[in-house]
């Protein structure tokens, strides 16, 4: 029963997702537009991708950097081991 | 690794500095040229996948990797919030250009310490 | 040419899936993600496509690959002698198929390697679990009798229309591979 549910509900939540309005790409275009013409003086960067990658997005790259740490430790201590870290 | 051929011992001793060079290429132009912290720390933890590959030294310091992937997660943090918060129009477009360099260069001896540590972790501990 | 190498992604997905051997299911893994960096880089990402030849191609198929070695590997050394003819040729494919289909039904990965040194010395110098020589039309089955797949091997055998005599060994005692 409790199962049934869960899955109604999921389906629920898709069906609303898929008719929820969406905001078309091109209304919002005017941080795409600023991005390209304003990161060099910005940022002092010749590549865009790290413009953004390290300065204006710099909290995204933190908490991805932050998961390669945790995975890394998850690893060490659920892999098979004899005391040795 | 036993048991590898002695041609793919050669042709990788030969590969070896290959490879760190482009690392190292890919992570200090990450500002200019394609490329980044990432990218060039995977594969510098690739030469030590290559080492594995062809000699069967086992001596990887397991205690030194993590702690220092540890340290320079605190020192990512505590830089790029730094410069964050000290960030406005006056600073000079050299200073800015230093710190995507640092942060490149810091980002890539973590992932590169991170990926040796996952893939030796594989290799050496489980199924033995 | 964009198109060329999306309908070659599907092509080595497809692959990677259906084969049954494990070892050639990696290496379309790996060809699959290095068309697909190459596909981020006709859609004007090297970034990405760095990334993806990096960890995709290379480090993830080299971590299958020693997990396949370190996991179960049924290995299996042919001993042949020098003047083969076609008839010959026709018995080592006939038995690569048999040990194939065995393998596959007891779910290990097949090592199958061709030599040319007489099978007493493979018995001292290597690590095996079945060693084979062919005599003319004779096939010798040598094998740990420790090791509990041989009597399975014999049934596969039976089944195939080979002529095989059996040689069991005593090995030693305490070998857990297989």
């Amino acid at each position: 029963m409790r199962k049934k549910l869960i899955a109604g509900l999921m389906v629920a939540v898709f069906i609303g997702i898929l008719s929820s309005p969406v905001v078309p790409i091109g209304s919002a275009s005017f941080l795409h537009d600023y991005y390209i013409q304003n990161f060099t003086k910005d940022t002092g960067a010749l590549n865009s991708v790290t413009s953004i990658y390290l300065n204006y997005r710099i909290f995204d790259t933190l908490f991805e950097t932050l998961l390669l740490l945790i995975s890394v430790i998850g690893i060490i201590y659920f892999s098979r081991h004899e005391g040795d870290y | 690794m036993e048991g590898t051929s002695f041609l793919l011992k050669r042709t990788m001793g030969a590969a070896y500095t290959f490879i760190i060079i482009f690392g190292i290429y890919i992570i200090y132009n990450g500002h200019i040229s394609p490329g980044g912290g990432f990218q060039g720390g995977a594969i510098l933890a690739s030469v030590f996948i290559v080492h594995y590959l062809i000699t069967e030294d086992k001596s990887i310091r397991f205690a030194f990797l993590t702690l220092l992937e540890k340290i320079l997660y605190f020192t990512i943090v505590c830089f790029s919030i730094f410069f964050v918060l000290y960030n406005n129009d006056r600073l000079s477009m050299e200073a800015k250009t230093m710190y995507l360099l640092i942060m490149n260069i810091l980002i890539g001896i973590k992932v590169c310490c991170g990926l040796s540590v996952v893939f030796f972790r594989f290799v050496l501990f489980e199924s033995r | 040419m964009l198109n060329i190498f999306l309908v070659m992604t599907i092509v080595f997905a497809i692959m990677a899936i259906q084969t049954g051997i494990l070892r050639h299911a990696v290496i379309y893994a790996g060809i699959y993600s290095l068309l697909c960096s190459f596909i981020y880089l006709l859609y004007k990402a090297p970034d990405v496509a760095i990334a993806e030849a990096v960890i995709g191609c290379t480090l993830s198929t080299v971590l299958y690959l020693v997990a396949i070695r370190k996991y179960k590997v049924y290995k299996v050394y042919y001993c042949y002698s020098e003047d083969t003819t076609k008839k010959k040729h026709d018995i080592i494919n006939k038995t690569r198929h048999t040990l194939t289909n065995f393998s596959l039904s007891i779910e290990l990965e097949l090592d199958f390697i061709l030599s040319k040194n007489t099978a007493a010395q493979m018995i001292t110098h290597s690590s095996y679990d079945l060693v084979i020589e062919q005599n003319q039309n004779q096939l010798t089955i040598f094998g740990d009798v420790t090791n509990y797949h041989f009597e399975e091997v014999k049934r596969w055998f039976t089944d195939s229309n080979l002529t095989v005599e059996y040689c069991p060994l005593f090995c030693e005692i305490g070998d857990d591979r297989g």
